[in-house]
């Protein structure tokens, strides 16, 4: 195979820094070749990637040669410019800024094509529906017309795709361009890139921080660390070297004892956020939370599970319904009893660095956060979530993102709560730090008999950190099930959220051909099942009423009459 | 891989001066320029070469700057580099006890309105909205006209009329401080609203407040030479640059120093606060710090 981009001694570093990013690597890419580039946040993936284009930003410095077919690309004829697009083009991260919001959809991708493959007007036009058509976007006739801002963002990350495709490239550096979808969606991208890759015989470089996504769609794996790259056998290997710990627990699910009041309950909890008549976010939701256990709320984003964790804590108010924290209800939100009331519910946020006073000391808020300065405190709360007690003195800039987490974390138990609502709290961490947040919350909860709500997406992690899933859709929680095995869900969107999972797509040979799921209709136009129209189980009733969810078995619920007929799914376990 | 290693730096770079933090430039410039001016005007009764208001004889009026009288005599014999720096002093005061004023109204009101319930916030929005349609220079003649012209009514009449662009920028600044996610755990803390006010969200507008203040600053000096040009300002014998220049108009053609040395001071003194508003912005953004920290 010939040799296409080749990445001799690549140094890249930033004036004033001690240490360049990369250092001296190197990398060869050939033709048609599917290569992942695994890393984690801040090893220099993305430099990577813009030094290979020729777009370093302007206050970095570059060492050792970028070659294109063999000649270095900064000296080919045309220089940078003649080789992107045709030759090498980008697909972004973020799929809202990486489309121009003031131009419609077929604007922008018949640009390039126009731009690239010399079509004139009515042929790129042409050229871009059939674009649109084999990246399995619906009506394509119609999206041409369609603003950025009107997608979804598996749509839009679509769209950016066939703008790149578009370019007819021989390679497609992308970068972690799922990292901000659902893992439905992410399925549905991956299985359009690699079926476009296929067919075309280009080369993929794919960044991306997830071992689990790298079998998926490439051949070979590199992995970036100080600076350089090292080499996997195969994706296969990578990806079972580098998981997580997954038993976190350890032991078996805790039971409810038979005498214990819950921490926190909510009954029929609705939460909207527009006027009274708009599709409400949390639709009637009933919730107990007990000392010493945890549970996992998972669900898309938009499901609802932010605003029912928010509600919840007390950062929200509920446009109806009942949150009680120990017997007493949480109603009103003023005065000085509400206040008390609050300080038993905490809450840990994705952004811990957002969600610290950026101009106050670690022990500063600590002190702040427990009313009273006790002589040693400081040391003790920090001690407790296993940081040192120099860092009271330092202000949050100075941390790491897990040492961030932990102040948190550190802030939250200075109240002395019963009940923690953690909304994604380990999304922003790495692989290894975020076990370790995770075990840290594990052993919080259990010697402080602390009631934990683990909102999150991944349900890995729910499975190994909680006691009890709940599977929200829609502001409905449609299945509650002990956090014992993947097997006891049977909801129909609760399967398909586990068989998306990458871990799971990568031992489910045909993945790619799965049709891609019918986008869910936006709000709830009928009275029936939110989830009916997109569903293998649907039946007439499931558009006549909102099914109930009823109790399949002790500890059991599930909303969907037809699958609580069903015999138990036949599903090997991942995990 | 081969021995040779080509050296390429992505862009060329800059020259050290302008690498600098662009804030810090401005600062320095602001800064210099405006400790002159408050040393002259503290230093004025030994600065100033004799006694502002101490008339000349005849043969001394509107005589051309020279070695006795740098900056020349004005109609009265008196000497214009004299009146120049006692005048320094009124255009300071002026200027920052009517920023001062304009600042704690602006402040304040932005931020009950930012932080208070949403009937205040309308309540208070839609007064400042009225306050900023009534066209100021009318208010500010009508009040100055009905009582005797002085530097204290001078300074109170900017102040009230200059606050409600600080009160809107304040209370946009509080708005979005408010929603941040470090103010949500504060509250989840249990904190009072006061403390969560004064804790986490007064400390953050700070930066705000202190831009506002120096750009404040620049245009009621403006404001107050202008008023003292119009004969509304500081009456005699206390000297003010606004009222010199006044004073020199009828004879422009014959004695120029009379107009423009005032002129030039005052320019020279608001260019000076308007750099130091926007250095001090460059300074005291956060995301700035950050960079600034990295280097």
């Amino acid at each position: 195979m010939n040799e296409l981009l080749r990445l001799s001694g690549l140094t890249v570093g930033f004036a004033g820094a001690a240490l360049p990013v990369l250092r001296g690597l190197d990398l060869e890419l050939a033709e048609g070749e599917a290569v992942a580039l695994v890393g984690a946040s801040g090893s220099g993936k993305t430099l990577l990637a813009r030094a290979a284009l020729g777009l370093l930003p302007p206050e970095a410095w570059q060492q050792g040669q970028v070659n294109w077919r063999g000649v270095e690309a900064r000296l080919a004829p045309g220089g940078w410019g003649a080789l992107r697009g045709r030759g090498l083009t980008w697909l972004p991260q973020e799929p809202l800024s990486g489309l121009n919001p003031l131009l419609t959809v077929g604007a922008q991708v018949s640009e390039a094509a126009r731009q690239h493959q010399g079509l004139g007007h009515q042929d790129a036009l042409r050229f871009t529906v059939d674009l649109l058509a084999e990246l399995q976007l619906p009506s394509p006739m119609e999206l041409l017309y369609a603003w950025p801002h009107e997608l979804s963002g598996g749509m839009r990350q679509r769209v950016l795709l066939a703008a790149a495709l578009a370019c007819g490239p021989e390679l497609l550096i992308a970068d972690e361009p799922t990292s901000n979808l659902d893992t439905t969606v992410q399925r549905d991208l991956l299985a359009v890139l690699d079926r476009a890759r296929r067919a075309r015989g280009m080369a993929l470089l794919f960044i991306t921080h997830d071992h689990d996504l790298v079998p998926l769609v490439a051949d070979r794996c590199v992995e970036i660390s100080d600076g350089r790259l090292v080499e996997r056998v195969s994706g296969r290997h990578a990806h079972e070297g580098a998981r997580a710990p997954h038993t976190v627990r350890g032991a078996a699910p805790r039971l409810v004892p038979g005498n214990a009041a819950p921490a926190l309950s909510a009954r029929a909890l609705v939460v909207r956020h527009g006027a009274a008549e708009s599709v409400p976010a949390v639709a009637g939701v009933d919730l107990d939370l007990w000392p010493g256990r945890s549970v996992g709320l998972v669900g898309e984003s938009a499901a609802g599970k932010s605003s029912l964790a928010r509600a919840l804590a007390g950062h929200l108010r509920p446009s109806s319904g009942v949150v009680s924290v120990g017997c007493v209800a949480a109603g009103s939100d003023r005065g000085a009893a509400a206040r008390a009331a609050r300080r038993r519910v905490q809450m840990l946020f994705q952004d811990a660095g957002a969600s610290l006073n950026p101009r106050q000391r670690v022990g500063d808020t600590l002190i702040e956060a427990a009313g009273a300065a006790h002589p040693g405190m400081v040391s003790r709360l920090l001690a407790e979530v296993g940081l040192d007690e120099a860092l009271a003195m330092r202000h949050p800039h100075a941390l790491s993102g897990g040492q961030r987490q932990r102040v948190a974390l550190a802030r939250c138990l200075a109240t002395d709560p019963a009940v923690l609502i953690a909304d994604e709290p380990t999304s922003a961490l790495d692989g290894g730090t975020r076990a370790r947040v995770l075990e840290l919350l594990t052993r919080v909860m259990v010697t402080r008999g602390l009631a934990v709500l683990l909102v999150t997406h991944d349900l890995d992690t729910a499975l190994s950190f909680c006691d009890e899933l709940l599977v929200m859709h829609s502001g409905l929680i449609i299945e509650r099930a002990p956090a014992a095995s993947f097997a006891l869900l049977r909801h129909p969107h609760s399967r398909r959220l586990l068989d998306c999972r990458p871990a799971a797509l990568a031992s489910t040979s045909g993945w790619r051909d799965a049709p891609a799921a019918p986008a869910p209709a936006g709000g709830r136009p009928f009275s029936g099942c939110p989830l009916a129209g997109a569903c293998p189980l649907q039946n007439a009733s499931c558009f006549k009423e909102l099914p109930p969810l009823a109790e399949l078995a002790p500890g059991r619920w599930l909303r969907c009459p037809p699958a609580s007929e069903l015999p138990p799914p036949q599903f090997i376990d991942t995990i | 891989m081969s021995d040779e290693v080509t050296t390429t730096a992505a862009t060329a770079a800059p020259p050290a001066f302008l690498r600098l933090n662009e804030g810090t430039n401005a600062l320095r410039a602001g800064l210099g320029i405006l400790l002159l001016v408050a040393v002259v005007a503290l230093l004025a009764p030994w600065l100033a070469p004799g006694d502002p208001s101490a008339l000349g004889p005849a043969a001394d009026r509107l005589l051309p700057p020279s070695a006795a009288h740098p900056l020349g005599t004005d109609m009265l014999g008196r000497d214009a580099l004299a009146r120049l720096v006692h005048g320094s002093r009124v255009s300071l005061l002026a200027g920052w006890l009517s920023a001062l004023v304009a600042i704690v109204l602006g402040t304040g009101v932005g931020l009950v309105a930012g932080t208070g319930p949403r009937w205040l916030d309308r309540l208070l929005m839609t007064f400042t909205d009225a306050c900023l349609s009534f066209p100021r220079i009318f208010l500010i003649l009508l009040l100055v006209s009905l009582t005797r012209p002085s530097l204290t009514l001078t300074m109170l009449v900017i102040g009230l009329t200059g606050w409600m662009g600080v009160a809107r920028l304040v209370r946009a600044e509080t708005l979005s401080l408010r929603e941040r996610e470090y103010v949500a755990a504060a509250r989840g803390l249990g904190l009072s609203p006061w403390r969560v006010g004064t804790r986490h969200v007064l400390p953050s507008l700070w930066p705000t407040v202190i831009v506002a203040t120096a750009l404040r600053v620049g245009s009621a000096i403006l404001t107050e030479s202008f008023l003292s040009f119009l004969g509304l300002g500081a009456q005699e014998p206390t000297v003010s640059w606004g009222a010199m220049i006044q004073s020199g108009r009828p004879v422009l053609l014959e004695a120029w120093w009379l107009t423009a040395f005032p002129g030039l001071a005052l320019a020279l003194t608001v260019v000076g606060c308007n750099l130091l508003g926007d250095g001090l912005r460059g300074r005291l953004d956060p995301r700035r710090m950050k960079a600034a920290r990295h280097e």
